[in-house]
Parts: C-alpha cells; structure tokens; sequence
C-alpha cells in the first residue's frame, strides 16, 4: 500500500469530523460552519468538504472569507477520498459536510472519520435516523477495524421551552446511555443569519447568546479530540 | 428609574480554550479499496445510494429438466462403450448423448457434460 492510498504517515495529523445523519434539516451544515469557523478563527486550519448537493457551506464559503477556512464544493462519492487525502496534508481539522439520506459517499467518508457528530432534533422522526445513523458508525467501524468515536447533539433547541412530545423523546433517547453532547445547538436568528451576511456570531459579537452557544459546542468537541489525541 | 441591563456571562473568560496538537492524530490507515468494499457492503444492508458498481453476481444458470431414458443394448456393445468410457475419461451417456448428437439430434454443447459426477464433485469442494 502506498501513502496515496491512506496510508498514515508520520509527518501527516489531523482531526477528520463528520457532520452526519440520515435525516435531512437537523442542523449538520449549521453545525460545520459554526465549528468550522470558530476553530479558524482562534487560529486552526480548517478545511470543509461539502458533500451536500445543496452546496450550502459553499455558498457561506464563498461570502464568508475567513482566515484559515476553506470550504471545497462538489464533494462526491467518486472524489471524497482523494480530497479528504489532499486536505489531511495541510490542516488541523477536516470538517466533512454529510447530506441527508444513506449513501455510500457517506459510508466512505465515515470510515474515514475520528469523530462523527450527529445532529438529532427531539423529534421521533429525527431520533430515529440518528440512531439509524449510529448503527451505520459502527458496521463502518466493525469492518474497517478502526475506532469511530461518535456523539449525537440535540439540535435547534428553543430557549426556555421544551414541549411534551420533546421531552418525552429526549428522555428516551438519553436512557439509552448512546454518548451525547450536554452543549446544545439552540434555535437563534444569528444561525440563519449567517447564510445571508456570510458573518458568524464570534464575528458580530463574542458575547452574544449564539457567540457563546458555539463555543459551548466547540469546547466540547476539542475535549473529545484531546482524548482521540492523547490516545495517537 | 430603568433597570439597568444585565452584565454578559464571563465563563468565555474565565475557561480559555488551550491550543491542541491535532497533528498527534493520525489519518485512517484503511486503503481505498478496503473502505470502497465495506461502503458497499453495508449500504447494501441499509438501502443506502450508490454510484458504486455492484459486486459481480455469478450467472446462475436454471436446473436443466432431464429425462430417465433406460434402453437395452447387447452385451458387446456395452463392453465396447465401457472401455471407451475408460480410456477417454468419461461415461457410457456420454458417448451415447455425443453419437446422437453426431447422428443429427439437437443436444445444446452446455448439456454435453463428459461427467457429471465429476462436476458434482466440484460443487462441493
């Protein structure tokens, strides 16, 4: 086998994350740009792959122009793994951008990954690809013999108000101990914002609630790539 | 007299983010063919899409419907056939389904097995 087939070498490291989840509309895209950016803009280089027909990171890319984040559009399932090779060479972190649905691409790009996230609203709907997803993680770690670590994320969270039928689904799904984020992806104006201003909340305003919501979920994400550190 | 507003939260500033060495971890040693393989074979368990081309399926041909012919030939000619049989490796039915076929009767070249015992035989190696 030969470095160009993904083999690891010693003078190449990184942190390869997934954004990932059968269900369409739970946050991945929001939750790869967030991150993205903020860890671009307390100095890592960033890289997103965008997988995702829509192409919205792209278009968020192309406003954005931030300082060490690069997003590379038209990611497929013909050209995942040579691109992720070509980002593994020159970054500290490599977001990959999933779209919704099962695919192949996104089974490849998973194999490939130190850590899944997986975006999950508390809805039955939602829970249920997620968990779907979570099974996928790990057939895709069972044959390719590699550790995924992976954690779900409640996504678009409202403030100060969790429904009945929420409720109901989150208690559910944290009785099944499957590992989870306690930081939250909230419902904020700022997180839509940011498609049209190519601006994001650290930008506008580092104190702000949507600001803080993301370093919440950052931090925690670093903690969990500091043990997948420790542990190389 | 209004309210004055309420001061931003400090937890940003008071638990800065240390720098991590992400370059410790190492990218998956998995070949692309191996993560092709697996991506295949799990999305063919979950329905999952695909652009991958499909593992060949080897052409299983249906069982061909055969018939019992018994027929009674003198002691001679059976002997004759026999030491045939032996000397080229196949059986009797063979030569016989092979002269009729000579003689202008249809038997399909597939259908034309020298012996069946042997393919058996490789069916469950």
């Amino acid at each position: 086998m030969t470095p160009s087939q993904g083999e690891a070498t010693e003078d190449v490291g990184m942190a390869v994350l997934a954004l990932a989840s059968a269900k369409g509309g739970v946050g991945k895209t929001t939750i790869a740009v967030l991150v993205g950016t903020e860890l671009a803009l307390e100095g890592y280089k960033v890289t997103l792959l965008d997988c995702d027909l829509n192409q919205h990171a792209t278009a968020f890319g192309e406003k954005a122009g931030i300082r060490g984040f690069t997003v590379v559009p038209s990611i497929d399932e013909a050209n995942v793994l040579s691109a992720l090779r070509r980002a593994e060479t020159d970054n500290d972190v490599v977001l990959i951008d999933l779209p919704g649905g099962s695919s192949t691409l996104a089974l490849k790009a998973l194999q490939r990954s130190h850590f899944v996230l997986v975006p999950c609203q508390a809805s039955l709907p939602d829970v249920r690809d997620a968990i779907k997803t979570v099974a996928q993680i790990d057939d895709a770690q069972d044959l390719s013999r590699v550790k995924i670590a992976r954690s779900l994320i409640w996504t678009r969270v409202l403030s100060g108000y969790e429904s009945r039928s929420a409720r109901h689904v989150r208690e559910s799904v944290e009785a099944k101990r499957l590992p989870m984020f306690s930081a939250q992806l909230k419902e904020l104006a700022a997180f839509r914002e940011l498609h049209i201003t190519g601006q994001v909340p650290q930008q506008i305003d580092a104190k702000s609630s949507a600001a803080l919501n993301v370093s919440a979920i950052t931090t925690e994400l670093l903690a969990n790539l500091e043990k997948l550190a420790v542990a190389a | 007299m209004s309210a004055k507003p309420v001061l931003p939260s400090l937890d940003g500033d008071l638990a800065p983010r240390k720098r991590l060495d992400l370059k410790a971890i190492k990218p998956s040693a998995a070949d692309d063919e191996s993560v092709s393989e697996n991506s295949r074979r799990i999305g063919s368990e979950w329905g999952a899409q695909t652009s991958l081309p499909s593992a060949p399926i080897e052409q299983i041909k249906p069982p061909l419907a055969l018939a019992s012919l018994r027929i009674e030939v003198p002691e001679y000619l059976d002997r004759e056939l026999a030491l045939k049989a032996a000397e080229q490796r196949v059986t009797k039915q063979f030569l016989v389904m092979k002269a009729l076929q000579a003689a202008g009767y249809r038997l399909d070249e597939a259908d034309l097995v020298e012996d069946k015992r042997k393919v058996k035989a490789r069916r469950k190696v």
